[in-house]
């Protein structure tokens, strides 16, 4: 028989093998990156509208990534699995539709074995996000329902007493239980916290960690506020310190060390998490 | 070729294809995402005036602000409707007074809401992209070496050269994903190509050369414009990826042959210019591009065929890369497309009466070569005419000509199709030592191809072999070069009869046949014939003021020496024919003295 012929019998198999893989392979990936794209579209679509309405369209793209992610596993790809689940999940966060946050959790444990499998090769963009989106979902589900400022000159007591409530749920300390929103805020910062050191070493999701942080916890003070206020120098004031321990950190940072609002926040903010802190950045 | 070595090249073109997906399913992963901000409720008349109070310092003690400052929260909490109202005005004031800064930027970050965040920490992040197919070309290396370890020792040539496309992919790999579009495993392949084609070169012989520079000019001058051509379409592109595929192993072969036998010499170019081959590969591919069209080189030529054009062009470009860039540096490219598009029609029109397209392209490549090397002579001679265009000229008319001549010529058709291209080979090579002659006014190697022919036709008998009438053809081609017009000319005006050559041998011929069919023993045939057709070619090159005044006296020479030889064929053997027409006719020619004895 002809060499070449015989040499192309030989490699034939494995042609037909590879070519397999390949086109699999390229497809997923081409379609990972229409469906990021789609999503990004929808995200800042629905920004400009500001509303909380249920989001029919970013459900669908996140359905569709659920499903991907599920067959891309099955497939053995597990990075582009990670990068399907990312997509599911800030898009399960961002559907605003109630009944979809437990697909969220389903898919933050589908992905939490592939990352853990993947040790320390796995993505660590697509498993931090993953990780974290139900930790900014719950804390902006929190905000939501805790709304804008009260009118105390309106306001009935039942709806003052609510309302500091919700607020407790964002900066009161999480005591475990199946609260969705229990202490959301904490929850953030403690986990921020943990992930510090990973966190200086990636500086876009540092940044977006804690200007999210900064951000969050200056409305959560400027809606905090006025409740202290109206009891200054009561006990009242102390029980309600007691229970925003946060609160009452921020309202402790030494004086002759900030001069605003953003200052003392910041300062705050990166006395718990410190890769938070100016300069820290690699 | 070694079994091992042929499964290695497999093996190696699709770890080169594998790698390119591997890249681009890499970066899809990889690329750049938008993560949303955690949404606040919106801010509220209280919190502007937060906002006003935290930035302007000097009103938070004054009224109606101060009432309601908190200077540990830096909030303003309204204290009361009343002081609300007047704060509310004053902020008014505030901002109406002053143009805010940056609420631009205030703006977009609203509407954006949120950051694009990278995939990877600084310190995890995976090889990059160039890096992986670096790789990939050393494990392409690897694979060559378990199938033939002697290329590839340390300071090997083998070594050199996977240095050497490692070292310039950054030329083809792009930064951003998107920018590989449909490419993402095209560029992969054509590496891998060039790669095995490099060190199949090196195998074959191990005292080759290959500069780094070389290579970086291979890849800028060919695999790039090969790589950035890829049509959008994907029916075009699995007609382009047919083709560009077929071609660069080929033509990345004998470029880097030419390049390394180029660098041997000191005379010779130290390094190829990317400027010259991405000018030659531009005009291939754009004669290639249509591939519908009946006009396309890649639609008229087989493959081969067009491998043979691009290879005879490299081979200009490396030798005078000159001729393919302009005054101001650029790729010029045009004409060489115009070239190769013409060969094509030539060639296709050829073939439609029965020309083999195959001995056209050799015919249509040997003239670009054979051009190419009088390419500076040829635009000396008349700077509005380039060399490519004279090189249409005249491929047009050889195929024409010998098309003609084929067809028309039972004699002719006897040869090889590779003695029917020594044939036009041999002619035009004689005749471009004087490139004056090659213009299309003065197309003597036209009437040289076909007045030898004409000849030719009259070989019923085969007395002289195919290989006798090519030397014959050489010398008729050598001396027209140096006699213009003398031996094949029409319409002299200057005493000299018309196709003069063509006459006398055709008589000589025709005598020969004559008494050959009468006493077929006698020594006339072959070497005989042939050398006395070249003695009376060089006879008709120096006096023939006789013969001039009085054609018939060739054939009065010939009718007489053969009638001797017929008379006495003891005394008259080849040699002795030989020698005698060798003694005597030139005094022939030139004064009309017929030999007595």
């Amino acid at each position: 028989m002809n060499i070449l012929i015989k040499a192309a019998l030989i490699a034939l198999p494995f042609l037909i093998l590879q070519g397999c893989l390949s086109t699999e392979r390229y497809e997923m990936a081409t379609d990972l990156n229409a469906t990021d794209s789609e999503l990004a579209r929808l995200l800042i679509l629905a920004n400009t509208k500001d509303d909380t309405e249920e989001k029919e369209e970013i459900s669908r793209v996140a359905i569709y990534a659920h499903d991907a992610a599920s067959a891309a596993t099955k497939s053995g790809e597990n990075k582009l699995a990670l990068g399907y689940y990312r997509i599911a999940a800030i898009g399960y966060w961002r559907d605003d539709i109630d009944n979809n946050n437990q697909k969220l959790f389903d898919v933050v444990k589908a992905s939490e074995e592939i990352c853990n499998k993947m040790s320390n090769k796995s993505p660590d963009r697509d498993c931090f996000v993953i990780r974290f989106t139900p930790l900014f979902a719950a804390l902006e589900e929190a905000f939501i329902k805790a709304g804008v400022h009260i009118d105390f000159a309106t306001a009935s007591s039942t709806e003052k007493k609510n309302k500091l409530e919700l607020l407790l749920k964002i900066g009161g300390e999480n005591k475990g239980g199946v609260d969705f929103n229990n202490g959301a805020l904490s929850n953030l910062v403690n986990q921020a916290a943990a992930q510090q050191d990973f966190l200086k070493k990636h500086t876009s999701l540092n940044e977006y960690v804690c200007n999210n942080l900064n951000a969050t916890f200056s409305k959560y003070v400027s809606l905090i506020s006025p409740f202290r206020s109206k009891v200054e120098g009561t006990v009242a004031e102390n029980q309600l310190l007691a229970d925003h321990p946060f609160y009452k950190a921020y309202r402790e940072v030494p004086e002759d060390q900030v001069n605003s609002k953003e200052e003392r926040v910041d300062h705050l903010i990166s006395s718990k998490v410190a890769s938070c802190k100016k300069g820290n950045e690699v | 070729m070694d079994i091992l070595l042929v499964t290695s090249g497999i093996k190696a073109a699709l770890r080169a294809a594998q790698a390119g997906i591997d890249l681009y399913v890499e970066r899809a992963e990889d690329k750049a995402i938008f993560l949303p901000n955690v949404r606040l409720p919106p801010a509220t008349i209280s919190d502007e005036i937060t906002s006003l109070l935290n930035d302007k310092q000097e009103l938070r003690t004054l009224l109606p602000f101060s009432h309601g400052w908190d200077n540990v929260d830096f909030v303003w909490n309204s204290p009361s409707e009343l002081n609300k109202q007047d704060c509310i005005v004053r902020f008014i004031e505030f901002k109406s007074a002053e143009v805010l800064l940056d609420v631009a930027d205030d703006h977009k970050q609203q509407l954006i809401g949120g950051r694009m965040i990278e995939q990877w920490r600084q310190d995890n992040q995976p090889p990059t992209a160039w890096a992986r197919i670096a790789l990939t070309i050393t494990d392409i290396g690897l694979e060559f070496v378990s199938a033939n370890p002697s290329i590839m020792g340390e300071n090997s040539q083998g070594e050199a050269l996977i240095s050497a496309f490692a070292n310039n992919l950054t030329t083809l790999i792009p930064d951003d994903v998107t920018d590989m579009g449909n490419r993402h495993d095209f560029e992969s392949r054509l590496i891998g190509i060039f790669l095995r084609a490099g060190l199949s070169t090196l195998l074959e012989d191990q005292g080759t050369i290959i500069e780094d520079d070389n290579v970086e000019a291979l890849i800028k001058g060919i695999i790039k414009p090969v790589n950035d051509n890829l049509p959008n379409s994907f029916q075009e592109q699995i007609e382009y990826r047919k083709l560009t595929e077929a071609l660069m192993g080929p033509s990345a072969a004998a470029a880097l042959k030419i390049l390394s036998s180029n660098t041997k010499g000191f005379l010779g170019n130290k390094f190829a210019n990317d400027t010259a081959l991405g000018a030659v590969t531009k005009a291939i591919l754009d004669a290639s591009a249509n591939t519908a069209t009946d006009d396309s080189i890649a639609t008229v030529f087989t493959k081969n065929g067009v491998t043979t054009l691009f290879d005879s062009a490299l081979a200009i470009a490396i030798e005078k890369p000159q001729l393919f860039i302009d005054d101001e540096g650029n790729p010029k490219s045009e004409l060489l497309t115009d070239l190769f598009v013409n060969t094509a029609i030539a060639v296709k029109e050829a073939n439609n009466n029965g020309f083999d397209k195959n001995l056209g392209v050799s015919l249509s490549a040997m003239v670009i070569s054979t051009l190419g090397d009088h390419a500076e002579f040829l635009v000396k001679l008349d700077p509005d005419k380039p060399w490519e265009s004279v090189a249409v000229q005249v491929i047009q008319s050889l195929t024409t000509n010998l098309s003609e001549a084929i067809i028309e010529n039972r004699r002719l058709q006897l040869f090889s199709q590779e003695q029917q291209f020594e044939y036009a080979r041999i002619v035009l090579q004689h005749v471009s030592a004087t490139p004056s002659m090659l213009g299309t006014d003065n197309p003597e190697y036209q009437r040289i191809l076909k007045g030898i022919a004409e000849v030719m036709a009259h070989d019923d008998n085969l007395l002289l072999s195919n290989n006798e009438w090519i030397l014959i053809a050489a010398t008729a081609a050598e001396l027209a070069a140096v006699n213009p017009e003398r031996l094949f000319g029409l319409d002299n005006d200057n005493g000299i009869p018309d196709k003069l050559a063509i006459t006398a041998l055709k008589s000589l011929l025709t005598i020969t046949n004559t008494a050959l069919t009468s006493a077929p023993q006698l020594p006339l045939r072959g070497y005989t014939l042939s050398s006395t057709m070249e003695l009376l070619l060089k006879a008709l090159s120096g006096n023939i003021s006789s013969v001039a005044n009085n054609p018939a006296l060739i054939e009065t020479y010939f009718s007489q020496l053969i009638e001797k030889v017929e008379n006495d064929q003891a005394s008259w053997g080849s040699e002795s024919i030989v020698t005698h027409v060798r003694e005597t006719i030139f005094e022939v020619v030139a004064n009309g003295e017929l030999p007595t004895d």
